[in-house]
């Protein structure tokens, strides 16, 4: 049983379609990368899945459960599924393990000694344990988003979402954080990972996911999207991408 | 050309004991109605800032309270609630049991200029609610944190940070407008110095007197939110050290 399935999911803003009846479905441990142009609703698709966006149409079960169906305690689905952002989104007013201690606390009702030791080892894991009394501020753009990683770990999801994770980065910071997330990738963890890194793509991927005016237009596992993509705009996308 | 004064009006008692009486009773309302404002105000900017459907007909209501207290001089305000509501014996009887600590008077005036600066200190806090980046909500959100935990924890301390220069801006209002309960009838500083002026005819010292212990609190005051101002936005914002609350003098 899929751990995701989207089935004719729609979403509009007023006049425009953003997701066009989306039909995917994700297994436990696979890793996705969604690939797609600017505006085809590769952003919009994930937050889907753990209700950031609410949907017009469809449905999408998420651990067995329908985050837009209001009988689904949406805080409790959420524990459940990792989210990291283009622009980390760390609570600047708290220290780096104070940001990853937050959801444990508040939601899981951990205690503070537990959910610091769970940061630490968190820490550890994304390569910075030295960091843990720092402020945000203090951090460089790819310390920040590992930290947010290890923030989007400490609720020991089922699922990790990630929507463009290097594209804020530096270059040279862009390496330390898809490190990360090949670890994490090899510890067996469901990923769907936005990004324009193909190199992640070719090399981690389970499968390949191209989307194209709030369409899913292709899927195929790596080799075969970057050997032969079989549709026109998936051959003019990476045309496209492997000019810059 | 300032021999005829005679300052042992004013600093000696009982002139003295007077101003400190008239002075406490300022300090009292401000202090009170800068702690009752900042609950007022949160609540009013968390319902207004709220984006649930239902909640519609809430966030009317909140905007047309923040409209109408704002734009009323506070004068007619304080003489509403004293002489309006207070005149109330519904209102006279919930209020009895504070009577021995505080009159009528005094508790119209806190009330007046507590509901007055709420209104204010909302909209500042509105703003900085707003100016907080939206991602910080989705973050806490997606953590499975909700809603009002996520304002709580994450959003609240952050706006009031980035809120906290115009906030202080208000507090230092109050403060001021304390003066202006003397209309009611409180006891405050300025109906000390007045009663002072009667006895003695000693207007120029006992105004002056008012004058600077007004001046020494607001003065006080700002330095102290300055501090604070300084302490949360250098947390969120590293550099961010010359947004203080406007000096006393010019707010
Ligand atoms: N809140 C919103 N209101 C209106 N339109 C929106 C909103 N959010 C997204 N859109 C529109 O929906 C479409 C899809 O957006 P989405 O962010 O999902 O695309 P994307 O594939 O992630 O693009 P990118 O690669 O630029 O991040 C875009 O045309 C965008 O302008
Ligand atoms: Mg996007």
């Amino acid at each position: 049983m899929p751990i995701i399935e989207f089935t004719g999911v729609q979403k509009s803003y007023g006049d425009l379609e953003v997701l066009n009846g989306i039909d995917l479905s994700v297994a436990e441990g696979e890793v996705v990368v969604l690939l797609g142009p600017s505006g085809s609703g590769k952003s919009t698709l994930l937050r889907c899945v753990n209700a950031l966006e609410d949907v017009s149409g469809g449905t999408i079960v998420v651990n067995g459960r329908d985050p837009h169906s209001k009988a689904t305690n949406l805080n409790e689905l959420r524990s459940g599924v990792g989210f990291v952002f283009q622009h980390f989104n760390l609570y600047p007013h708290m220290t780096v393990a104070q940001n990853i201690m937050l959801a444990p606390v508040r939601v899981k009702k951990v205690s503070k000694d537990a959910a610091r030791r769970r940061a630490m080892e968190l820490l550890e894991r994304v390569g910075i344990p030295e960091k843990a009394d720092s402020l945000p501020t203090q951090l460089s753009g790819g310390q920040q988003q590992r930290v947010a990683i290890a923030r989007a770990l400490a609720m020991d999801p089922a699922i990790m979402l990630f929507d463009e994770p290097t594209s804020a980065l530096d270059p040279e910071m862009i390496q330390e954080v898809l490190e990360v997330m090949v670890d994490l990738a090899g510890s067996g963890m469901t990923m769907v990972v936005v990004t324009h890194e193909m190199g992640f793509a070719r090399k981690v991927a389970d499968r390949v996911v191209f989307m194209d005016g709030g369409r899913v237009v292709e899927s195929a596992a790596p080799d075969e999207f970057f050997a032969s993509p079989s549709t026109e705009r998936a051959q003019e996308f990476l045309r496209r991408v492997s000019h810059i | 050309m300032f021999n005829d004064l005679s300052w042992s009006v004013v600093l000696d008692d009982p002139g003295r004991s007077f101003l400190l009486h008239g002075a406490w009773v300022s300090l009292q309302l401000a202090v009170l109605a800068i702690i009752g404002s900042t609950v007022v105000g949160t609540l009013v900017a968390l319902g207004r800032v709220s984006t649930a459907p239902a909640l519609a007909p809430l966030r009317w209501l909140l905007s047309a309270y923040v409209e109408f207290f704002r734009n009323v001089p506070l004068l007619v305000q304080l003489v509403f609630w004293s002489f309006g509501m207070f005149s109330l014996d519904l209102v006279r009887a919930v209020a009895a049991p504070l009577n021995p600590v505080y009159s009528n008077q005094f508790l119209a005036g806190l009330l007046g200029l507590t509901i007055y600066t709420s209104a204010y200190v909302a909209e500042a806090l509105r703003s900085g609610i707003q100016s907080v980046p939206r991602g910080q909500l989705e973050a806490a959100r997606a953590g499975g944190l909700g809603y009002w935990t996520a304002m709580r924890a994450v959003v609240l301390p952050q706006a009031f940070a980035l809120a906290f220069p115009a906030i202080g801006n208000q507090y230092i209002s109050a403060t001021k407008n304390t003066s202006v309960v003397m209309a009611i009838g409180v006891t405050d500083l300025v109906f000390q110095a007045q009663q002072i002026e009667s006895a003695t005819f000693a207007a120029f010292e006992a105004y002056t007197a008012a004058l600077v212990i007004f001046i020494v609190i607001c003065l006080a005051e700002s330095a102290l939110l300055a501090l604070i101002v300084r302490g949360m936005l250098t947390r969120i914002r590293p550099g961010a050290r010359t947004a203080a609350p406007a000096p006393a003098l010019e707010s």
